[in-house]
């Protein structure tokens, strides 16, 4: 027997109990179910400015709802905890991770706008490849890079239901731009959204508000 | 007929720190150790304890100089946080040890 094992169990249990309230899914099938907003853009009108307006406005939402879910909701029934030195490297690691993710993928999308621009303007950046390949390489990079990111975040964050996230997202991502249609990532926005309701259900059920003196302690 | 000798290790029993054998001080003991410090609320979901339980216990170990117990405002919220004091974590250290070593010189 490790006490050292036992030691960390503990720690580990204690750190993924802050995942039990479903927000995240929430959140994150709720970001895809609005994306998939974004792929019903219309080529021009009236309709493209509504419908960036829409999923703009969507995302905001979500946002605003995880962030005061979590405040209003979950740490009253939840308590406060602050983790040790450990878990503070981690999450600065992450910081830095998925800030060099973002900046990998504004340069590909510049680079995208740059390459696409010039094709339309008939400049000489001719990209020697077939439509359908090209679809499908950005559908791969698409999926790679949402996949990825969220992976990378369930793992510094021992949030092990993100890995299933992680996979539909990267599927959805994949058959979207593939196949040219919101339906993959409809599916995939409401397989993490669905269970995050029910997880969110169960926690409230499970985590009634503590009695007012326990937030006050003992004397 | 003698009597069979008692194992060595068995003799730090005596020496394990009371405060903290208790089952519920230990498993408090245990989680403020591997974190920097929670509040009640967070220490009675992970724990299963009552606020009735899990206060007395905090109390002892309190006045025992292991936990500091900490009163303050989040926002207009009162708040009390309990961490280990330095004094905490070097007795619960030892009662590991002590606990390891008994354990350890228990014949097969």
């Amino acid at each position: 027997m490790s006490q050292n094992f036992d030691l960390k169990a503990i720690e580990r249990k204690a750190f993924r109990s802050v995942h039990q309230d479903g927000l995240w899914d929430i959140y994150i099938g709720g970001l895809l179910l609005v994306l998939s907003l974004m792929f019903t853009i219309p080529e021009s009108g009236e309709g493209e400015l509504r419908t960036i307006g829409l999923a703009l406005l969507g995302v905001a939402v979500l946002f605003a709802v995880f962030q005061l879910g979590k405040k209003y909701i979950t740490t009253p029934r939840m308590g406060q905890v602050q983790f040790g030195p450990e878990r503070r490297k981690r999450k600065i690691a992450l910081g830095w991770i998925m800030g060099a993710f973002v900046l990998v993928t504004l340069g590909m999308f510049l680079f995208s706008l740059y390459v696409w621009n010039s094709s339309a303007s008939g400049q000489a950046i001719d990209v020697p490849v077939s439509p359908s390949v090209e679809r499908l390489f950005v559908a791969s990079l698409a999926a790679l890079i949402a996949g990825t990111s969220m992976a990378v975040i369930s793992y510094f964050k021992e949030f092990m239901r993100g890995y299933y996230i992680a996979f539909l997202m990267a599927v959805g991502f994949f058959f979207t731009l593939v196949f040219d249609t919101t339906a993959p990532m409809i599916a995939a926005g409401a397989l993490i959204l669905v269970p995050g309701v029910v997880l969110f259900i169960s926690f409230l059920r499970q985590y009634p508000l503590p009695p007012r003196e326990a937030s006050h302690g003992n004397s | 007929m003698a009597t069979p000798e008692m194992p060595a290790g068995l003799s730090a029993h005596g020496e394990v720190d009371r405060l903290i054998h208790e089952p519920a001080r230990f498993q408090v003991m245990a989680l403020l150790y591997v974190i920097e410090s929670a509040d009640f609320t967070f220490l009675m979901n992970q724990l299963g304890l009552t606020w009735g339980n899990l206060s007395a216990h905090i109390t002892k170990l309190e006045e025992g100089g292991y936990v500091a117990v900490e009163k303050g405002f989040k926002g207009k919220r009162p708040q009390t946080m309990l961490s280990l004091t330095r004094a905490g974590r070097k007795a619960f250290n030892a009662y590991r040890q002590a606990m390891k070593q008994m354990l350890d010189e228990i014949p097969e």
